[in-house]
């Protein structure tokens, strides 16, 4: 290659640089407009440039290309990074919330059981308290029919049965149950009627005697003291501040009702009348008054007089 | 993760010698493209699109920083959503000829440098013309001119021993370019008519 050539060459270089000074640039461009073999040159030369400039882009373009899928990706990864995270918050708040929802019942579980263990305490307390004038009054009525039997030898046929099942009874002060009455008058009742003799009704006591310790027998085995009123006593859960209602597990007509708190003060207290919507109880006192959470007893007094006992326990 | 932060000069200067990082285009990215993304979203675009408007519009600033057209003057966000609004708004139109009529969409908008530079065909001459210099060549080559580097720079990059030997190498690479233009008449034609 020769001097010149090389010359050239940057003289164009610098041409289509815009490096030339003004006088230079002058010089080639009358150059230029003379020489027809330096404008091919000058035109090879910005073809070489054009061609290099697609490269250059091309390469430019290549690499934005990759830039704009490593972001995207980068976005992708935030946005599960994201996802991830609320996730986790989530999770986390539901699980607290959870959480304290299981310990509360569990705190309110242990307050009732120890409220229940405590009314139930105070239940059997009155229970002996009450069981004891029963057997007074009871132990009055045998005395007062053990009189009648002396002064008149027609018995009538309800005082006569109660007599008989009553003296049994009081020595053990064991209350009353109608049942065995009725079924003890009606087996009872023929002979009596037909023959009041002396002897004969001695006889017939005998009898009836044998009868009662047999009946007292499988009433003691199966039912001893406490134990028909366990059996009966029920419980009952409800939660009034939802619009719930206890339903009366009574319906008989004229039956009274009374609800006692754990301090055994009465709180409400009504007759059942026999109509579903007005045998229940919304978990208020007689004047309106909201009651707070607890355990309450309940006792119906039947038109027997029997009673019907059993907790009633007003939860959230 | 330490961000670090860039000035519009020293990302023009670095696209200006082909040194930008993919730090500074990361910036770039995370700075103007929710505006642009917003925009377009506006506009009755999707974010995707979006998201293909700032590529091109990143690459048109490369161009015109290249071509020296870029005033430092500007503002380069505002730069951009500029050129993305332009081009969006080109796109919409292209688009919405295309709804009316399938069969020939008529190109009326102003085709940007960037469509004349990157058609498919030319790319692919340029890509076989360069491949006859080799790779070494068109690497010096797309230094020397299309970077502007300097022949220090390019001594480092490419491991010459001296600016001398760069210098020569250089000089035949572009003469046989040069060749390799004379020799083909069809790829002389398509580029001295731009």
């Amino acid at each position: 290659m020769n001097q010149e050539d090389i010359q050239q060459y940057e003289k164009i270089e610098r041409y289509l640089r815009n490096e030339l000074s003004a006088e230079e640039l002058e010089a080639f461009q009358t150059e230029l407009l003379k020489d027809t073999s330096l404008q091919e040159n000058v035109e090879l030369h910005k073809i070489c440039e054009e061609i290099l400039f697609c490269a250059g882009v091309a390469e430019l373009q290549k690499k934005l290309e990759h830039q704009k899928e490593l972001y995207i990706q980068k976005q992708a990864q935030k946005k599960l990074w994201l996802g991830g995270a609320l996730i986790f918050v989530g999770t986390g708040i539901i699980g607290s919330i959870a959480y304290w929802q299981s310990i509360q019942p569990n705190k309110l579980s242990k307050d009732l059981i120890q409220e229940k263990a405590i009314s139930e305490y105070l239940y059997n307390a009155t229970d002996t308290q009450m069981t004891s004038p029963q057997s007074l009054t009871t132990k009055r009525e045998i005395s007062s029919s053990q009189n009648y039997n002396k002064n008149s030898a027609s018995i009538s046929q309800q005082n006569f049965s109660k007599d008989l099942f009553a003296e049994p009874l009081s020595t053990e002060s064991r209350p009353i149950s109608e049942p065995s009455i009725t079924s003890l008058a009606e087996s009872q009742s023929t002979p009596v009627l037909v023959k009041p003799d002396i002897p004969k009704t001695e006889n017939q006591s005998t009898v009836a005697q044998e009868e009662l310790t047999s009946l007292r027998e499988i009433s003691s085995s199966e039912n001893p003291l406490y134990e028909p009123l366990k059996s009966q006593y029920r419980e009952f859960i409800f939660a009034p501040l939802n619009g719930e209602y206890w339903e009366f597990p009574v319906q008989q007509e004229g039956a009274q009702l009374q609800i006692f708190d754990k301090y055994g003060v009465l709180v409400y207290s009504t007759t059942v009348t026999g109509y579903s919507y007005q045998d229940r109880w919304d978990g208020r006192r007689t004047n309106g008054e909201e009651l707070p959470l607890g355990v309450y007893q309940y006792r119906f007094v039947l038109l027997d007089r029997s009673e019907q006992i059993g907790s009633i326990t007003i939860v959230k | 993760m330490i961000r670090r932060r860039y000035s519009d000069v020293e990302i023009i200067d670095a696209i200006r010698k082909g040194e930008e990082t993919s730090g500074m285009i990361e910036y770039l990215y995370n700075k103007h493209l929710p505006k642009i993304v917003q925009y377009i979203r506006k506009n009755n675009g999707t974010r995707e699109q979006a998201f293909d408007i700032f590529q091109d519009a990143l690459l048109s600033l490369c161009i015109e920083i290249k071509k020296n057209r870029y005033k430092q003057e500007y503002e380069l966000g505002g730069f951009l959503f500029q050129i993305c609004k332009n081009k969006w708004i080109n796109e919409a139109k292209k688009l919405q000829k295309m709804l009316v009529s399938d069969q020939t969409p008529e190109i009326t908008y102003e085709q940007t440098a960037l469509d004349i530079v990157l058609s498919a065909e030319k790319q692919s001459m340029v890509q076989q013309a360069l491949s006859q210099i080799g790779e070494k060549c068109q690497q010096l080559l797309i230094y020397s001119t299309f970077h502007r580097l300097s022949m220090k720079e390019i001594c480092a990059k490419m491991g010459f021993s001296t600016e001398n030997a760069a210098k020569t190498q250089n000089y035949k690479c572009k003469q046989k370019l040069l060749e390799v233009i004379k020799r083909n008449p069809v790829l002389y034609e398509t580029f001295s008519k731009s």
